[in-house]
């Protein structure tokens, strides 16, 4: 029978678990000066920490490199692709600190996993990057299946404003086919809302996002039923786009066109600015969009700004998107999915492009 | 003279041997054999240092002629891409498919397994003039280290 080993480097990581230990994503590591490396086009001003285990997490989401049932290690994953490395919570929190002191940090986000130790480690990783950096924002991107009231008061209590959970299903459908009961998985999704909307009235209008995966089976009409809704609510939506990872179960599901992709980007925005009504939005039998009826005014100005096309993330203290993900689901080869910048007049052209949208205006 | 030049970025060492020439700007080495009058061509520690970890290399293919300053293949870090400049002229005669299935090879082992393709130069007397040979190799070092400091590609 064949022996499965963790490789020597590696062998390390499974005693250096949170919250002593904690990971954090490659493009803050880049930015912190942790890792050597350069990011194409933009910076990154949010630092992404995410809780470290060796059993990685406990709950099953298809899509998701650190879920439980994935084949291989814990450690042979990886969470969006690109390797999260680790360092002690200390040092980390040292150099934001001392990048503080340089230069704003925009924003921390420390990430839950799946895990009994979560709750409690999350709240001691907090409150060693606010001892060295009083000032900078964090935020929890919180597994809504580990929280209720009380927890969600001691997080507010540590000094977080913003709290994020990851919703990624659009229907509850998807959700029970992607993470809940259809994977063996423990998320429940009126659980989820139950903990979102118990976030919202705690933190406040547009002080809590869901995270939404455009690609997961969902149609058009469901993830802008979800964005009117979300509207209604004050809660903020953030999009990902869908990037299969292998090695898990959705290895294999086909990525989104990248028309599709660009109308849900507009469509999400002008919900979210321009007050698009329902009415203005015709779907075909199966639910795609069919027939978008805005003002030409209203598109122009929107497209030609570019923001529709930018990473949704959370602000810095002065209210600018911190977390722009740079090339998160995407390689930095690939066109952009989310622009983690303001796109320039020749990516708007691309864009355009991209999005078709004569096939679906309404002049 | 020393047979290798060292730098430090931040808390790590990094190392530029001096038996071999370098592109001013590409941070590409090209190690002469005189025997075969073929180069070994590769990328520098500090070019990789401002990259970081590469996650994908693509070489061209065996018998293509490159200009010097041409594209011999790209590069696919974590978080940026770019090309592999070519430092010389010459034919494609060898390539590392190695650094193809793993480009970590080409951080782990820069001036070793690491190398990138094999050329037939067709004027390495005159385009070997033009690289950092030993004797400059001290100055330009410090002077490129400023420069991605500037740029902010390295700390």
């Amino acid at each position: 029978m064949a022996k499965v080993t963790i490789p020597v480097s590696e062998q390390a990581e499974q005693f250096q678990i949170s919250p002593d230990y904690v990971r954090i994503s490659m493009a803050a590591a880049i930015e912190l000066g942790l890792k050597p490396g350069r990011i194409e086009r933009a910076s990154c001003d949010c630092i992404n920490l995410l809780q470290n285990y060796p059993e990685g997490c406990y709950a099953n989401c298809t899509y998701c490199g650190l879920a439980r049932e994935r084949p291989g290690l814990p450690e042979d994953n990886t969470f969006i692709r690109v390797g999260w490395p680790l360092y002690s919570t200390d040092l980390i929190a040292e150099r934001i600190a001392i990048r503080e002191a340089k230069k704003e940090v925009g924003r921390v986000c420390v990430s839950q996993v799946q895990d009994h130790r979560a709750n409690e480690d999350m709240m001691e990783i907090i409150r060693r990057v606010r001892l060295k950096a009083p000032q900078v924002p964090v935020a929890a991107l919180v597994s809504a299946t580990l929280l209720n009231e009380a927890k969600l008061l001691e997080i507010r209590a540590a000094g977080v404003d913003i709290i994020g959970i990851g919703l990624d299903g659009a229907t509850e459908e998807i959700f029970d086919e992607a993470r809940g009961k259809k994977t063996r998985g423990p998320h429940k999704w009126d659980y989820h809302w139950e903990i979102i909307r118990m976030a919202r009235k705690l933190f406040g209008p547009m002080n809590v996002n869901c995270h939404i995966i455009v690609g997961l089976g969902e149609t058009d009409r469901d993830l802008f039923n979800l964005f009117l809704q979300l509207r209604n609510e004050q809660i903020a939506g953030y999009l990902f786009a869908f990037n299969p990872e292998p090695g898990t179960a959705t290895q294999d599901l086909p990525r989104q066109p990248i028309y599709r992709h660009r109308r849900v980007q507009l469509i999400k925005y002008l919900i979210e600015n321009y007050e698009l009504s329902p009415a203005a939005i015709t779907y075909d039998a199966a639910g795609g969009l069919l027939k978008l009826d805005a003002p030409l005014a209203m598109l122009d100005e929107a497209i030609n700004s570019g923001l529709p096309f930018m990473t949704n993330g959370c602000p810095d203290r002065h209210g600018v998107m911190a977390c722009n993900r740079p090339y998160g689901s995407y390689r930095p080869s690939e066109e952009y999915r989310d622009y983690p910048f303001v796109p320039t007049a020749e990516d708007v052209r691309v864009i355009r492009e991209q999005m078709c949208l004569d096939e679906v205006w309404a002049a | 003279m020393s047979n290798t030049q060292e730098f430090k970025i931040g808390a790590d060492l990094f190392s530029i041997p001096a038996d071999r020439f370098y592109g001013r700007d590409n941070h590409m080495w090209a190690l002469y054999d005189h025997v075969t009058g073929y180069a070994t061509i590769g990328m520098d520690s500090l070019g990789l240092a401002s990259l970081g970890d590469l996650a994908y290399v693509s070489l061209l293919p065996v018998g293509t002629k490159v200009e010097r300053g041409e594209s011999l293949g790209t590069l696919e870090a974590a978080k940026m891409t770019g090309d592999l400049t070519s430092p010389i002229s010459g034919e494609i005669v060898e390539r590392n498919d190695l650094t193809v299935r793993n480009p970590a090879l080409v951080n782990q082992e820069t001036y070793t397994n690491g190398w990138l393709v094999v050329i037939k130069p067709s004027d390495w007397e005159h385009e070997s003039k033009q690289m950092v040979s030993v004797v400059e190799l001290p100055d330009w070092v410090d002077a490129e280290l400023v420069r991605y400091r500037q740029q902010g590609w390295i700390d």
